[in-house]
């Protein structure tokens, strides 16, 4: 691949966050959306939800021993307990996006075309990157990007 | 999302060839090397990364690039 340099993940995901206002709910997705967990300021107040049942916690945590295995977003990374964060069951966690509960979601994708359609899942071999909770928050959440 | 493949085949295209996550729903991308909207039927190039510009960033994908009148280098901070 040719070309000048491309920017690296951590400022792609800076591009998505500052998108986000105050008091805005984000679901990140597998990949290069969740690297904006780790880029949010700390005097932003934005509530991160997972599918699996979180909303409100913080950034991945890279050191696995320091982790609580049972706090994982997607893709079982361990994130970061936060005050005042909420744990919830898959049922509601869902009714939280089909009720149109959260603001932004962020998608990975593996193609977009010019009509805004996403293909995002692969369906051979790997557990992680299937569609998961995708085409919940595609029609879920007021904004999307990926 | 990455602008194309590991191997560089565009995953911006005019029309997606895997299956469909969902249809109609994306309005922003931001890849490694632009930012875009999609809108009305055309993806707009809104940002471009230093050192890129609009031919070197459509000969890296297949959907044609609609350039907006603001079109500017991607500046954080």
């Amino acid at each position: 691949v040719t070309g000048p340099e491309r920017l690296h993940p951590t400022v792609m995901a800076m591009i998505v966050a500052r998108e986000f206002q105050d008091g805005d709910v984000v679901n990140l997705g597998i990949g290069l959306p969740l690297e904006c967990a780790n880029v949010l300021p700390p005097e932003r107040e934005i509530l991160l939800h997972s599918e699996l049942g979180l909303l409100g916690f913080g950034p991945v945590i890279e050191d696995h021993t320091l982790a609580d295995p049972y706090v994982t977003m997607v893709g079982n990374l361990p994130v970061t307990k936060l005050p005042g964060m909420v744990f919830m069951s898959h049922d509601e966690s869902f009714a939280m996006i089909r009720g149109g509960h959260l603001d932004v979601a962020v998608l990975g994708g593996l193609q977009v075309d010019v009509e805004g359609n996403l293909a995002n899942a692969q369906f051979e071999g790997k557990p992680a990157g299937n569609l998961g909770g995708a085409p919940d928050l595609a029609y879920g959440a007021k904004r999307r990007s990926c | 999302m990455h602008h194309t493949t590991g191997d560089g085949t565009p995953k911006i295209l005019t029309r997606c060839t895997l299956p469909l996550t969902a249809p109609h729903c994306v309005s922003r991308v931001v890849t490694d090397i632009a930012v875009m909207d999609i809108e009305d039927g055309r993806i707009l190039l809104r940002a471009h990364a230093p050192g890129w510009d609009a031919d070197q960033i459509q000969a890296v994908t297949e959907a044609p690039l609609v350039i907006a009148d603001d079109l500017h280098e991607i500046a954080l901070g």
